[in-house]
């Protein structure tokens, strides 16, 4: 018969099971209450995968409407690895097609991921012939790829993407927002075995279309400029350079340019320097050009009038614990010759009339020290140490452009400054963004700022003329046209000193000088050959203002965009 | 041989139960498989396989137990035969030698060693009131000990451990002293074990062991099951996904879906109240095996009620604990749920003899 302890330990066993069920039980709680949406993410994870499709980037255009960047239609190589049935004979039929070694493409198809591009960006119609050999789990999309058609032509200013079509540098980059569009998503659901699974929870999502955009820059005139500046580079074994054509009044860059080139449809071949904007992100000092923004600051405080006498001291100058030299000794100089036979003793003397405080305003209201707000990244402000740190001497030689870093771009705003009768502008790259039926999303504007008043800048322009047409910049004449200049050579500041063989060679002008159209900006980088001469960066902007003038009286005055 | 008094008698709670669990099962094995190429192969079969199972279940009833009680040592002869064809004839599957095949149909030995053993223990320790304690521990430890070495090296880790709790509590139940069960327990844990895990589990079997300790050891490979059914468990959170809805299941990421994780496909699906439920309707059915313990009517059928519980039992806790990762990912199939003619068979037996134990107490 069944005893009563038999009951007993049945009893127990029960209650062993039951309290192995409790401990169940709180796994259960730890699993599914407490750690639920973890693992719930988890299981997300690895269930759902996307591949992006390229929405169609924007063009980008010059201020004539000329194609710069533009999609090209190309075929794109994927495969769903799991479905590859022979791995090896796959390989070996796509290989010659595609140009990659048969190595490589065993390695990809042997990949874990539901979904693998073998060879992205082939020339349109590779796909049909890739479909034509008839292989399980290989495919092709049609996608967009960007191409520059002049090729170097504004490359710098164009920049460049990646093979995501999403832009790395120069305009494509500071533009992508509005030129990538809306890049659409393929979505995966995979399964464990990780093949694809289509109709389980799967939606795509359409890519939208980028805007495009217009520049301010005309391909020919950039077509000029780049091949003078290629031309005097080569001739004088220079080392880099660069050069800008703005529109003194709108701020619009006609052109700019920086030697070395590159190519942007293989911007990998080349190295990071070759792909930078100088002209943007380089500084220099500016030599004797910057004389001319220290006379805007002595007429505009009405310490000179452009024909009170100085004293230049026959070449040397005691200036505190240093001497300042001339290249030309002279004794009494006029204010306005100061200038035109670039005396430093002159513009010394003018800084030391001055004083720091005031000088130093003036510098900062061209907009040395700042950034101009060019439409471009990576721009950089110069070096403009404050006055209160400038020692007697250095107020001396910043005067004439030593000891103060400036960029092209900043010339190019200060320039346009005098050039426009006095007020600065911010240099811009960028007209507008217009959709696919040209209607404009965005219309960009420069800021302005009057910074000297017209008097002055009349005054100034004279001088300027009589630079080109009497003193130290007479290559720079253009026929048929007043030309307002100035030189500059700049020794380069070398290991802690400056050097006597490595020299930045200046020049910025603008002209017509009565009502300029055109204002121009030339930096030539350590040239071998002529290393200190004025003339070499004065011919450069004789031959680029020439041909652009007679371009723009061909096409008539400027039709701002569209 | 069936009559009115023995239908008075019958244990209709605990047959409502079982058939509510086989249905679960069915909805979840068809949720786990409706994505393969069979389309309505898994669960049409288990379907077939349930219907045998209820006709065997019939069948069992129309016989007095104790009929099949007098005959244990000849039908667990015939059974450790079988295992000792498979060991030696058997066709290697997945690794396994675990089959054996007439014309389409496939049964594995293993199953039916289990209700066969749990009988002779049953009959032996009934008749064996009298027997010093020594000779009846070594008696028992013989009567498993031959179908638990041919089942380990098939190798079936899983059914071969099931047997090890079954003898432990009836040897307990027999009313052997505590120290000598815990004396043999210690015996089992310091010494045997050790000893196991090194010379006779294979390195896929020792690796799942260290899996366990430490999960993030090989997350792709040997800990991949544990990962992914913890993660389909987790994700189905208080209500779960819902019937069909759970994408672990449905994507089959679960390793042995239909099989012996399905307890995965259940937490994912229904989530933390289907989980539960579930258990709940284990413990109804455990719960009844062992009020048929101590309503049968001698020590016999005393003990064999309380080994098929107990053999059931630690089918669900080793199975459904290895699903959340307190066990070892060791192969073995949830009772009722898991896709499988033998084991549905095997356990669908086992409740005809608690049935036909409850419906005969009375009769002398």
């Amino acid at each position: 018969m069944i005893t009563k302890w038999h009951r007993f330990r049945t009893i127990i066993v029960l209650s062993f099971v039951v309290s192995v069920f409790t401990g169940l039980l709180y796994q259960l709680y730890q699993i599914q209450i407490i750690r639920a949406s973890v693992l719930y993410d988890k299981a997300q994870r690895q269930h759902n995968s996307k591949v992006a499709l390229s929405p169609g980037r924007g063009t980008i255009s010059d201020r004539r409407g000329k194609l710069l960047a533009l999609n090209v239609s190309v075929d794109s190589i994927y495969a769903h690895p799991w479905q590859i049935e022979c791995v090896a004979e796959t390989s070996a039929k796509l290989s010659p097609l595609l140009g990659i070694p048969p190595d490589e493409i065993r390695r990809m198809l042997r990949s874990n991921q539901p979904f693998v591009w073998l060879a992205r960006g082939m020339d349109s119609g590779k796909g049909e012939k890739v479909r034509e050999l008839n292989l399980k789990g290989v495919g092709y999309l049609k996608e967009a790829k960007r191409f520059y058609p002049h090729r170097e032509l504004a490359s710098h200013i164009l920049g460049f993407v990646n093979i995501d079509e999403v832009g790395l540098e120069g305009g494509e980059f500071y533009y992508d927002r509005y030129l990538r569009g809306e890049s659409g998503w393929h979505y995966l659901t995979v399964d464990g075995r990780g093949r694809e699974i289509i109709p389980f929870f799967a939606e795509n999502l359409s890519p939208s279309r980028g805007h495009h955009l217009i520049l301010t820059i005309d391909v020919v005139v950039q077509h000029i400029v780049e091949r003078e500046l290629n031309a005097t580079i080569q001739r004088y074994g220079a080392r880099a350079g660069s050069i800008i054509v703005i529109d003194p009044f709108s701020g619009e860059i006609l052109a700019m340019a920086n030697y070395p080139f590159f190519d942007p449809n293989q911007f990998h071949a080349y190295q990071p320097q070759k792909r930078r904007n100088r002209a943007i992100t380089d500084l220099f000092e500016p030599g004797s050009t910057f004389k001319v923004f220290t006379a805007a600051a002595a007429l505009e405080e009405g310490a000179y009038n452009p024909n009170d006498k100085i004293f230049v001291e026959h070449g040397f100058y005691q200036f505190g614990s240093h001497i300042i030299s001339d290249v030309n000794p002279r004794g009494w100089l006029t204010f306005s010759e100061v200038v035109e036979v670039s005396s430093n003793i002159g513009a010394a003397k003018i800084a030391r009339t001055l004083g720091r405080e005031t000088l130093y305003r003036y510098i900062r209201l061209f907009g040395f020290g700042s950034l101009t707000g060019v439409d471009f990244p990576g721009e950089i402000r110069g070096i403009l140490r404050s006055s209160l740190k400038w020692s007697e001497i250095c107020m001396g030689t910043i005067s004439f452009g030593q000891g103060i870093g400036v960029t092209s771009v900043q010339l190019a705003a200060a320039t346009s400054a005098i050039a426009n009768g006095g007020v600065l502008i911010r240099p811009r790259l960028a007209i507008s963004v217009v959709d696919d039926e040209g209607y404009p999303i965005k219309k960009f504007s420069s800021s302005s700022k009057r910074i000297i008043s017209a008097g002055t800048a009349d005054q100034l322009t004279n001088i300027m003329v009589d630079v080109v047409e009497r003193g130290t910049a007479r290559r720079a004449a253009v026929s048929g046209y007043q030309v307002a200049g100035k030189t500059g050579t700049a020794q380069k500041f070398i290991d802690g000193r400056f050097s006597d063989t490595h020299f930045t060679l200046l020049f910025i002008g603008y002209l017509p000088a009565e009502r300029p159209e055109v204002a121009i900006v030339v930096v030539i980088d350590e040239p071998q050959y002529d290393r200190r001469s004025g003339v070499v960066a004065a011919e450069l902007f004789q031959r680029v203002a020439e041909q652009t003038m007679s371009y723009l009286r061909v096409t008539g005055k400027m039709n701002a965009g569209k | 041989m069936i009559d009115r008094r023995l239908l008075r008698n019958f244990n209709y709670p605990l047959i409502l139960l079982v058939f509510i669990t086989c249905l679960i099962g069915l909805a979840m094995i068809y949720s786990a498989s409706h994505h393969l190429q069979d389309i309505h192969g898994f669960y049409a079969r288990q379907l077939i396989w349930m219907g045998i199972s209820l006709a065997g279940i019939a069948f069992i009833l129309s016989i007095n137990y104790q009929t099949i009680l007098r005959h244990s040592y000849g039908l667990h002869f015939i059974v450790v035969l079988l295992l000792l064809a498979v060991v030696l004839f058997g066709p290697v599957v997945r690794g396994a030698q675990r089959w054996i095949f007439i014309g389409p149909l496939s049964f594995a030995p293993a199953e039916f060693a289990k209700i066969t053993v749990v009988l002779s223990l049953a009959y032996y320790l009934g008749g064996a009131e009298e027997v010093k304690m020594l000779k009846k521990i070594l008696t028992s430890l013989l009567i498993v000990f031959i179908p638990f070495v041919l089942i380990f090296i098939q190798p079936d880790l899983g059914t071969a451990l099931t047997l090890l709790p079954t003898l432990f509590v009836m040897l307990y139940l027999t009313g052997i002293k505590k120290r000598h069960l815990l004396a043999i327990a210690l015996f089992g844990i310091l010494i045997v074990a050790p000893f196991v895990y090194h010379f006779f589990l294979e390195e896929y079997q020792r690796v799942r062991i260290q899996v366990l300790l430490n999960p993030g050891l090989d997350p792709l490979g040997a800990s991949f099951s544990l990962n992914q059914s913890r993660i389909a468990i987790g994700s189905g959170g208080i209500l779960g996904r819902g019937w069909l809805g759970g994408s672990q299941t449905q994507l089959h990421f679960l390793p042995a879906q239909y099989t012996d994780f399905i307890f995965s496909v259940v937490g994912e699906e229904w989530g933390f109240a289907g989980a539960v439920g579930l258990l709940l309707l284990y413990i109804g059915i455990f719960k009844s095996g062992v009020r048929i313990a101590c309503e049968a009517k001698d020590r016999a059928s005393s003990f064999l009620a309380a080994g098929l519980t107990t053999m059931l039992a630690s089918h669900v806790l080793i199975n459904i604990g290895m699903t959340l990762g307190i066990v070892p990912v060791v192969g073995l199939p949830l009772p009722f749920l898991s896709y499988g003619g033998s084991s549905l068979l095997m356990a669908m037996l086992s409740i005809g003899l608690l049935l036909n134990i409850h419906m005969r107490r009375f009769i002398i």
